[in-house]
């Protein structure tokens, strides 16, 4: 006979019989033993994690631990004993002060979290690792935005700059950071919906870690969210994915704690389910904010003094060390930098004319109006085609008209209408037609070529006129007219000759003709003013460039696997381009409406990170293939915005742009196992934006990125290794997650109850790192 | 635009052992929560006394996670923590024989000192379940060792369903082992009491 678990007594056998007290001790005994050992003592899982930091200890505890010596002997064998991270002897070597982290002291230094609105008593904090306070600790004057002046100050940003010379220290850095961040945290996490809203570029990439360690520690695909605009703090994501989240706002270091308190409300008005602050470095007092708050360790704060006191006091050396700190990048930078945004801003003061209606009708008749039109192989977002409206005869008459009234002060001299020998169809066209109207010669300069040098034949043929007009259709950004007066200087014509310059349009919008004249030391005049944007290379102009140039690779190239060869020629094979219809058929307040536009979007100030936080607002990506290379290239903050992007859940649309916008710019930065590990639904979802990643890193190859193609590979070949094995057939990626990455809404992802699961998903993940790794071998 | 990373191969082993000691120190902290009332049963009813047991726990935990790091089959835990408990309890009564040799509380055979018992009673009470219990124990150390492993997670408070996962064993198959295994013991101690 078995006995059932039901019936089963340790004082009976299956008999019932009693078994000479074989078993003296009956369930019931454990389990008032059991109870009474955690009425009176705290229970070994507690004790551990109070030895190890993983839970922070109550008031009850403390007291507790004061009165029982046995719980306190356990807890300090806890301390004492070598754990599994502490054996490790690189970390022992590299960061020795980690322990302090993972076993704070109680009684004395217990911390415990008071109700919302205050800080964690931070009395007794940790002190910040040496590793982190050599490296990121400043001892040189800096002036922070209020105009008050630190001698030491903390520069978290120092970490983008030193991953630059030493990039091994930055990971130690970053590393140090998240690990004792995710120690601090861990024990707060209340959900498994889990948002880390990061302030800053190097505090992001510092999130980053901690996501991955939060993977590693059992939470799914914790988020990370970039913030940014120490000014007009914002979040680069949609409003859904804090909702009903646990948010934590991570930011370097709490002074004042303004900015702390800032994103807190920031996060807070997107209701999430809770939001907790957590700055690295905090003031050793409290420090009430809108919600709860915690430092990782704890510092005094600077002492700061006013600057007018600092240039009253400080002598010479310490006035020529001043720097301003910049707090969007977290660290200091030269005042001569200041300046020369200052200037460069400060440039363009002129305020454009209102537009002219007679010309508004010219450009309608002639349809001179251009959107997104290439000239000489140069992309211009809005073109007016002074060649079109010299097509009509009233428009001509109109300009013709107009050019007589403007150069009437010539007219009794000896003119010529001079014009670049490169560009005869456009200025000596506009040349040739003011000539005749005018009586007067055209003389072609320089070659037919790029350059711009007059020949000495030129030159003696021009020094017959009084006066030498630089003809040009229009005047956008001011080098070819540049480029021609200082041709002329060049030969000393204006010693016999006046040069002064005639353009039909002045579309100039990064200077004014006022200033540039003055520059030029030449006069200028025009018909109009219709500023226009200069020649720019969007992001997908890019891409599809590099499409063309991978379609042609693949085709040609027999080095590429089989599976690479497919998804690049599927995904680069080029389509038809869709004709612009709009130019054909505008009605006069259409073409006014795009005249407007073209004049708006010229002077508008160019700004990618408010167009990829409208991207994020609007869910639009095509805002993303949209952004200037230029832009991309030149602007850090822009491509923060996309790295934060690439770590975000979006869309896959929104990466794939992201992406290759970050590649058009060679920041291959993000492609990390971080990255991996973040981005599991978007590797395996079923849109084919992944086959983005395999043509970055097909680019990377051609263009001789062997240090981040390898580094790429590596991730790719450990993510497979570790991750991938590990899951195996039980773990699979949730459905609601690449529902989300699929394209539905972000609340689906949100949503509660049990995820259902994708058989496909692991195995769609698998042979997409495969091909990764074979596209970066 | 360079690499953040100047030897990406040279950093891999130090990421995985920093987020490893994070995620050993959470892994540590889930399979305490899930194994101690296991540990302190288990405990409890070798020792007999629950000051002692609750000691015992305490220390068998802190026992292992000094060797947490070197041990590699965690799918098999249970039997792990419970040899580590086991040994605990044995050191202890080594260590408590010595501190009170010649004490009245010894065991007969000289090995043991099993504690007095929790549930009060006589002195000569007490000392007859102490002898009993030891002449258990000493019985379980004498079966094979799989009936051994049985019978102790038997002990620290395991369903037979869960014995029956953790042997990969079927359960009914686990209930007759039982059986087997009571039989057996009662036949040792009543040898071993009908000796004394």
């Amino acid at each position: 006979m078995i006995p059932s678990d039901e019936s089963f007594s340790w004082n009976e056998d299956c008999d019932g019989h009693d078994v000479l007290g074989l078993f003296d001790i009956s369930d019931a005994d454990v389990d008032s033993g059991w109870e009474q050992f955690a009425k009176t003592h705290i229970l070994p899982d507690r004790l551990f994690s109070l030895a190890v930091g993983l839970l922070e200890p109550t008031a009850e505890d403390t007291q507790h631990l004061e009165a029982c010596n046995s719980c306190r002997t356990a807890l300090a064998g806890y301390r004492k004993c070598d754990s599994p991270a502490s054996t490790s002897s690189d970390i022992s070597e590299d960061a020795p002060e980690t322990r302090s982290v993972h076993a704070p002291c109680l009684g004395d230094e217990g911390t415990s979290l008071s109700s919302e609105g205050s800080s964690f008593c931070t009395k007794a904090l940790p002190p910040t690792p040496e590793l982190i306070r050599e490296h990121l600790r400043v001892e040189s004057p800096v002036v922070f935005p209020g105009k008050q002046v630190a001698f030491e100050s903390w520069q978290f940003g120092r970490i983008t700059q030193i991953a630059r010379s030493n990039p091994v220290l930055a990971e130690k850095l970053v590393d140090t950071i998240a690990e004792h961040a995710t120690s601090v945290l861990l024990p707060r996490l209340t959900t498994h919906n889990i948002v880390l809203v990061c302030f800053g570029r190097a505090i992001h990439r510092c999130g980053t870690r901690m996501a991955a360690m939060l993977q590693d520690s059992g939470h799914a695909c914790p988020h990370v969210v970039l913030a940014h605009d120490y000014y007009d703090p914002q979040l680069i994501c949609d409003s859904q994915e804090l909702h009903d989240a646990q948010v934590i706002a991570l930011v370097a270091v709490v002074h004042s704690g303004s900015t702390l308190d800032k994103l807190m409300s920031l996060c807070k008005a997107e209701h999430p389910h809770s939001v907790m602050g957590l700055a690295l470095i905090g003031p050793g007092d409290d420090h009430s904010l809108c919600a709860p708050w915690m430092p990782v360790w704890g510092e005094q704060r600077d002492s700061r003094l006013s600057l007018e006191d600092f240039l009253r006091d400080a002598s010479g050396q310490q006035r020529q060390q001043l720097n301003r700190f910049e707090p969007n990048d977290e660290c200091a930078v030269s005042r001569k930098d200041t300046e020369a945004d200052h200037v460069l801003f400060s440039r363009c003061s002129d305020q454009p004319e209102p537009v002219d209606d007679q010309l508004i009708n010219c450009i309608h008749e002639t349809n001179a109006v251009k959107c997104d039109y290439s000239i000489g192989g140069r992309r211009y977002p809005y073109v007016i085609n002074v060649l079109d409206l010299l097509k009509s005869v009233p428009s001509r008459r109109y300009i013709l008209d107009l050019a007589t009234q403007k150069l009437s002060d010539l007219r009794d001299k000896r003119v010529c209408l001079v014009y670049h020998s490169g560009r005869s169809a456009r200025a000596g066209r506009v040349a040739r037609v003011i000539g005749t109207e005018l009586g007067w010669p055209t003389v072609p300069v320089g070659s037919r070529g790029a350059t711009f040098g007059m020949t000495q034949s030129q030159y003696r043929k021009l020094r017959c006129y009084d006066t030498a007009i630089v003809v040009d259709a229009a005047v956008r950004t001011g080098d070819s007219m540049s480029a021609m007066a200082y041709a002329l200087r060049d030969k000393s014509l204006q010693t016999t000759t006046k040069i002064l310059a005639f353009c039909v349009l002045d579309a100039l919008t990064t200077t004014s003709r006022s200033d540039l004249s003055e520059d030029l030391g030449m006069e200028i005049r025009t018909l109009f003013q219709l500023p226009l944007a200069p020649p720019t290379e969007e992001v997908r102009h890019w891409a599809n460039k590099q499409k063309a140039i991978l379609w042609k690779q693949m085709n040609e190239n027999e080095t590429f696997g089989t599976g690479v060869r497919d998804v690049i020629t599927s995904y680069c094979k080029p389509t038809r381009a869709n004709r612009r219809s709009g130019d054909d058929r505008r009605s006069p307040a259409q073409t006014r409406a795009c005249v407007e536009d073209a004049v708006s979007h010229a002077l508008s100030q160019k700004d990618g990170a408010k167009s990829i936080s409208r991207a994020c607002r609007e869910g639009s990506a095509k805002v993303i293939r949209h952004l200037s290379v230029n832009e991309v290239i030149h602007d850090r903050t822009v491509q923060d915005l996309l790295v934060g992007m690439m770590f975000k859940p979006v869309k896959p649309c929104f990466k794939e742009n992201a992406g290759i916008a970050l590649a058009a710019a060679g920041n291959f930065d993000w492609m990390t196992s971080d990255w991996l590990k973040c981005n599991r639904p978007f590797l395996a979802s079923q849109s084919g934006s992944w086959r983005s990643i395999v043509m970055i890193a097909i680019q990377m190859r051609l263009d001789g990125y062997s240090k981040e193609l390898k580094r790429f590979r590596d991730a790719a070949v450990e993510y497979r290794g570790r991750h991938l094995s590990k899951t195996g057939d039980g773990e699979q990626i949730e459905e609601s997650q690449m529902m989300l990455f699929d394209g539905s809404e972000v609340s689906s992802h949100r949503a509660g109850g049990r995820p259902r699961q994708t058989p496909g998903a692991e195995k769609r993940l698998r042979e997409r790192l495969e091909l990764f790794i074979e596209a970066a071998s | 635009m360079g690499s953040t990373h100047e030897s990406p191969g040279a950093d891999l082993p130090r990421e995985a052992s920093i987020s490893s000691g994070l995620s050993e120190r959470v892994e540590f902290e889930a399979f305490v929560g899930r194994v101690q009332k296991r540990v302190y049963a288990l405990l409890l009813r070798r020792v007999g006394d629950r000051e002692t047991a609750k000691d015992l726990t305490q220390d068998t935990f802190l026992k292992a996670w000094q060797k947490w790091h070197t041990f590699v089959q965690r799918q098999r835990d249970l039997p792990w923590i419970f040899t580590i408990a086991r040994n605990n309890a044995a050191d202890h009564f080594r260590r408590s024989n010595t501190e009170k040799r010649g004490g009245e509380r010894q065991h007969p055979d000289g090995d043991r000192c099993e504690p007095v018992d929790h549930r009060g009673g006589t002195p000569l009470e007490q000392l007859i379940i102490a002898e009993k219990r030891a002449a258990v124990w000493s019985a379980i150390g004498q079966l094979p060792e799989r009936q051994q492993k049985i019978i102790i997670m038997r002990c620290a408070g395991l369903s037979y369903a869960e014995i029956a996962k953790e042997t990969g064993r079927s359960k009914s198959a686990i209930g007759t082992t039982l059986v087997h295994i009571r039989k057996k013991l009662r036949k040792m101690v009543s040898g071993d009491a009908a000796c004394a």
